[in-house]
Parts: C-alpha cells; sequence; structure tokens
C-alpha cells in the first residue's frame, strides 16, 4: 500500500520550499499567534503539540493541511508502536520544559507561561 | 461549577499549570480548533477545507446514499463514537441512539454547552495514505508518525523521508481516478 513515507528518496527529489518540516513549523508559529490572540493568554502550543497532517489535492497540486490539533493529556501518543524509544526522548524533553517554565515563572513574574 | 473554574484562573496568575485549565475544557472542540486553523491556513495564503455546522438528521441520509460526499461529526467526542462516512455501518440508528444520548447529557440542567454537529468534505486520501503526526515540544519537531487505519486499530510507520509533495502525483494518482 503507498503511503506518505517515501520507501526511497533522492535529496533532489525534495522542493526545498515545501517540505514537511519546513509547512510544520510556519504552521506552528502561525497557530500559536492566532491562539493567543484569541485567548489573551500564552498558548500552551509553545510547551507540546501534536499536529495531525493530511495531503489534499487542489487546483492540480498537491498541498499539506492540518486535520487536527491535541494538546496534553488529550494526545495518543502512539507509544504501543515506540519500539525505538523515541516516544520516551520526547517525554523527557517535555519533563525539562516543564521544570524550565515553572522556574522562570518563579523568578521572573513577568515570564509569559 | 463556576467557583471552580474562577478558582483554577486564579490559579493561573501566580503559577505555572500544565496542562491550562481553559485547555482542559476546550480539549474537544474541534470548531474552536478549526477556527485557529483556518486562520493559520489562510496567513499562509492557503485555502482551508471549510467545515459546516449542520443538524445531523437533516443529513444522514443524503451521506449515507452518497449524494453528499462528506463526513459528520461531532464535537467534543473520540474514538470516532460521533464519526459518520458512507462506509459507517447501520448509520441512522446509530446516529439515533446518539442524540437520544446527548440529549440525556447535555439537557437543560448541563453545566456544559450542547456540542455542534458538522460535515467536512470526504476525503479519500485519508483513508489510503493515512495521517502524519507531529509531536513538537518546546517548537522542536521531536516525532513524526504515519498512521493508516487498519481495522481494529491502525498501521504505523516512521516517518523519517516524507514522500516530496512533487512525487505525490504517481501515488495518489488511481486512487483520484477511482473515487
Amino acid at each position: 500500500m503507498p503511503n506518505l513515507a517515501a520507501s526511497s528518496l533522492s535529496p533532489h527529489e525534495e522542493d526545498v520550499d515545501n517540505t514537511l518540516t519546513q509547512f510544520i513549523l510556519n504552521m506552528l508559529y502561525r497557530l500559536i499567534v492566532a491562539e493567543e490572540h484569541f485567548s489573551n493568554r500564552p498558548s500552551t502550543m509553545r510547551i507540546f503539540v501534536r499536529i495531525d497532517i493530511s495531503v489534499y489535492r487542489h487546483e492540480g497540486g498537491f498541498h499539506y493541511f492540518v486535520n487536527e490539533l491535541t494538546r496534553s493529556h488529550q494526545s495518543g501518543l502512539f507509544m504501543h508502536w515506540d519500539v525505538s524509544g523515541k516516544m520516551e526522548g520526547c517525554i523527557q524533553e517535555l519533563a525539562k520544559v516543564l521544570h524550565y517554565v515553572t522556574y522562570q515563572r518563579q523568578w521572573n513574574k513577568n515570564f509569559p507561561l | 461549577m463556576e467557583e471552580l473554574w474562577h478558582g483554577m484562573q486564579a490559579l493561573t496568575r501566580v503559577t505555572t499549570i500544565w496542562p491550562h485549565p481553559t485547555d482542559l475544557l476546550k480539549a474537544g472542540s474541534k470548531l474552536f480548533l478549526d477556527m485557529l486553523i483556518t486562520r493559520a491556513t489562510e496567513s499562509m495564503g492557503h485555502d482551508h477545507i471549510q467545515l459546516a455546522t449542520v443538524d445531523p438528521l437533516d443529513v444522514i441520509e443524503k451521506i449515507v446514499s452518497g449524494n453528499l460526499n462528506a463526513v459528520l461529526k461531532r464535537e467534543f467526542s473520540s474514538h470516532e463514537h460521533h464519526v459518520f462516512s458512507r462506509h459507517t455501518h447501520n448509520p441512522i440508528q446509530r446516529l439515533q441512539r446518539c442524540i437520544e444520548n446527548e440529549k440525556q447529557t447535555y439537557g437543560s440542567c448541563s453545566t456544559f454547552p450542547q456540542p455542534k454537529w458538522f460535515i467536512q468534505p470526504y476525503l479519500p486520501p485519508l483513508v489510503y495514505l493515512g495521517e502524519i503526526r507531529a509531536f513538537l515540544v518546546n517548537g522542536i519537531l521531536f516525532r513524526s508518525l504515519v498512521t493508516t487505519p487498519k481495522f481494529p486499530s491502525f498501521y504505523v510507520q516512521e516517518l523519517s523521508f516524507p514522500t516530496p509533495l512533487s512525487l505525490l502525483r504517481s501515488v495518489l494518482s488511481h486512487i483520484y481516478v477511482n473515487c
């Protein structure tokens, strides 16, 4: 079955202006700006978010689009399939970030999170 | 409930709480999140797939018969309990049961507003190609997976090398021909 993971890829086949990573990071920034505009408080997407992305066809080309956002307890982590332990590293990083923002908040009352 | 809410808000002013109480309440609000996604997508100069709120009983027969190429969903829901497409087994009876349960849960005494139903266009590539799940911590992309529906669960694959969009034409062409 074909899917979104390439079995082989030459670097020449990647459009550098339209990569998945660039789309995700660009979208994260804009989602945070949009949420902080509406909620008038720092977005917790600054700490953690799972962005679900799909592909659709429009005007002859293919485009990524964000299908869903989930955060904190609501995010399934797919730990059952984490044979390489990558998600464990992700969770450890999340723990460090939570310590960081909490201590910053104690020392600096103007720290946003 | 309102006092509890005010107490949580007061606490967030003096210390960091994660998850934020507001996020807990809005966790299943798909329409709010879709509004954020729409704003972010439009700011990139792209179109976003439009959702429309509906009365579910008005559209379910059109979806089942194939006259409306859409998926019916409800906000504040999980595990596909409130997702209806033309492939759903026994959809009309299931929907009626859902609405009965909803009336009991969100009656006139409920603290929470009644969830809305909406439709979104049916997207064949979601079924065939799957979804990318990108995990971001502190603004860093930590891990990406591709999940493809495979009854009763998923087929999950690490996404080290995503297929570039420019190469998807050949992958997807047979799917669009069949739709």
